[in-house]
């Protein structure tokens, strides 16, 4: 029961791992994305 | 020969022939790709190819038995440097026996653009290569990205003693956990869980172009390896023009600036530091130097008129910097267009972008985004340290991983790098105009090959003369393992030859 709570515990941490990674990115292309806005005509 | 030498050669080629059957066996996933699409040509050259891989690495372990199987330093930076030229050769037997390219010298220069993830290429007719030879230049993308060596500590492990010079060798200088051979496993862990997601959503983001579901899967498995690897090679040559989709060229900014961090930031996040990537030095130093450089480059490209709003930026201007930057290499316009339509100043911002690169110890090229960071806050330091009473004491710190205090030692090493560099780019660069091609197109071609990056202003071509050819693999194979390892063969062989010519 320990060892299957220690390994949904390691999943749950990859899984926002991944996520924090793609939303930082996604920030960062949005930030991008703006700037291009702002210079566009 | 001393006794010495004779058993230090021993040991590297005991090493190199174990390496290299390991690599002839990942023959064996091309070969499978070219079974499923019926392409039996291919099968035969990649059944020669294994051949040829398994007679060498055999021959080197059986020439070179008994030895001593503890590396040392200096026989594992070797065995480093010494085992991309072998892999390279090796590797380009394929490419050779496909008649795909011109001559071996293309065919090894390929296969280094694809180990180093530069993604310049000599291919002829890339629009009609078959499954199993694209299967293997993007395969070769994805290993290089991670490392040759990474890969064989996890398929050897247990023959392999000393191997963590082996890893340094290969410029990757984080250890994620305690045993190297656990951080290998480590470092491909992560690669295959993008992969599984990344091919996933360009798959469907295929299917929804319209691509017939077998082609979405292996355009999608295909560039993942290359966006992951920041390696820039496509299945077709218009790269990722040819998919004319916002949504294929999102997904993939997103995939290589992923591909672009530092292992050791992702292993961090993943096992539950998740404000690392707001603090870490690379990240950090990411941000700072993309944004300032996309806003010279896109100004410029306003300004300019060529691209008039703002989807038109931010696919043409936008992507290319960052492409740049993080050493990809994709590419939404045609070469000459960098040269015909980018004012200067958004030259001059891409050619810097692509000489910074991305972070240490990940699949990217260029400076480091750690050495920037580094020099950057040595600098600081010693305006403090002019500002400040001479009694005082000027600490300045950095976050990698965990807060360190900046030493000085870490300044110098990180300068020393980045002097290399340059140098190399300079030497690029003149070699270019010395074969009579045009400044701007030598400078922007020379950081391409320098950064590791793939981006090319249409210098690099078949018709580029052989001894260019041979410059630019040179470049490639020094900038990715980042001097070190290969001054050390150097090194070896200067001493070697000088003792011969003592005795003589």
């Amino acid at each position: 029961m320990r060892i299957t709570m220690h390994k949904i515990k390691i999943q749950m941490s990859i899984l926002w791992g991944l996520l924090t990674e793609i939303l930082y990115v996604v920030g960062l292309v949005v930030i991008g994305y703006l700037i291009c806005l702002f210079f566009s005509k | 020969m001393t006794r010495t030498a004779y058993e230090n050669i021993k040991t590297i080629g005991y090493y190199i022939g174990k390496i290299v059957i390991a690599f002839g066996l990942l023959m064996l996933i091309p070969m499978v790709t070219a079974v499923v699409s019926a392409e039996w040509n291919v099968v035969l050259y990649f059944l020669i190819g294994l051949a040829v891989a398994v007679i060498v690495g055999y021959f080197l372990i059986i020439l070179s038995t008994p030895c001593q199987k503890k590396l040392n330093w200096s026989q594992g930076m070797i065995v480093a440097s010494l085992t991309w030229i072998v892999t390279m050769m090796v590797g380009a037997l394929p490419y050779w026996l496909s008649g795909n390219w011109l001559t071996f010298l293309d065919a090894c220069f390929d296969t280094m653009s694809g180990f180093t993830t530069t993604g310049l290429t000599l291919v002829q007719d890339m629009d009609h290569l078959s499954d199993g030879i694209n299967m293997w230049r993007l395969l070769l993308t994805y290993l290089g990205g991670q490392g040759i060596i990474v890969l064989a500590l996890i398929i050897l492990p247990r023959t392999m003693s000393g191997v963590f010079t082996l890893y340094i060798g290969e410029a990757k200088d984080v250890k994620l956990l305690p045993n190297v051979v656990n951080t290998a496993k480590a470092i491909w862990g992560i690669s295959l869980a993008y992969l599984v997601i990344g091919s996933a959503a360009l798959m469907l983001a295929g299917i929804w172009l319209g691509m017939q579901p077998f082609r979405a899967l292996l355009h999608g498995i295909w560039i993942f390896m290359s966006a992951w690897s920041t390696g820039g090679f496509a299945p077709m040559s218009q790269s990722i023009l040819y998919y004319h989709s916002l949504l294929y060229e999102v997904i993939t900014i997103i995939i290589f600036i992923i591909g672009s961090f530092n292992f050791a930031l992702h292993y961090s996040i993943w096992t539950g530091n998740r404000k690392e990537i707001y603090k870490n030095i690379e990240s950090v130093s990411f941000l700072i130097t993309s944004t300032i450089l996309i806003v010279l480059a896109t100004a410029e490209l306003a300004k300019t008129g060529v691209y008039t709003n703002a989807a038109a930026l931010f696919r043409k201007g936008y992507y290319q910097m960052i492409s740049g930057h993080t050493t990809t290499g994709f590419m939404t316009i045609y070469a000459r267009q960098f040269i015909h339509e980018w004012g200067s100043l958004a030259m001059i911002a891409i050619i810097i972008a692509m000489l910074f690169g991305a972070s240490a110890s990940s699949t990217a090229g260029g400076f480091k985004g750690i050495r920037i960071g580094i020099v950057v806050k040595s600098i600081i330091q010693d305006i403090k340290r002019l500002m400040a009473p001479q009694s005082a004491i000027t600490i300045e710190r950095f976050h990698f991983i965990r807060t360190q205090i900046l030493e000085v030692d870490y300044a110098r090493s990180a300068m020393l790098i980045i002097i290399a560099y340059l140098v190399l780019f300079a030497t690029g660069t003149v070699a270019n105009v010395l074969y009579g091609y045009p400044l701007l197109d030598s400078i922007f071609e020379s950081a391409s090959v320098t950064g590791n990056v793939g981006l090319s202003a249409g210098l690099t071509s078949v018709s580029m003369p052989a001894g260019l050819k041979i410059l630019y693999i040179f470049m490639m194979w020094i900038a990715r393992l980042e001097f070190m390892s290969v001054l050390v063969l150097f090194g070896f062989i200067l001493k070697g030859a000088s003792k011969t010519w003592q005795k003589n």
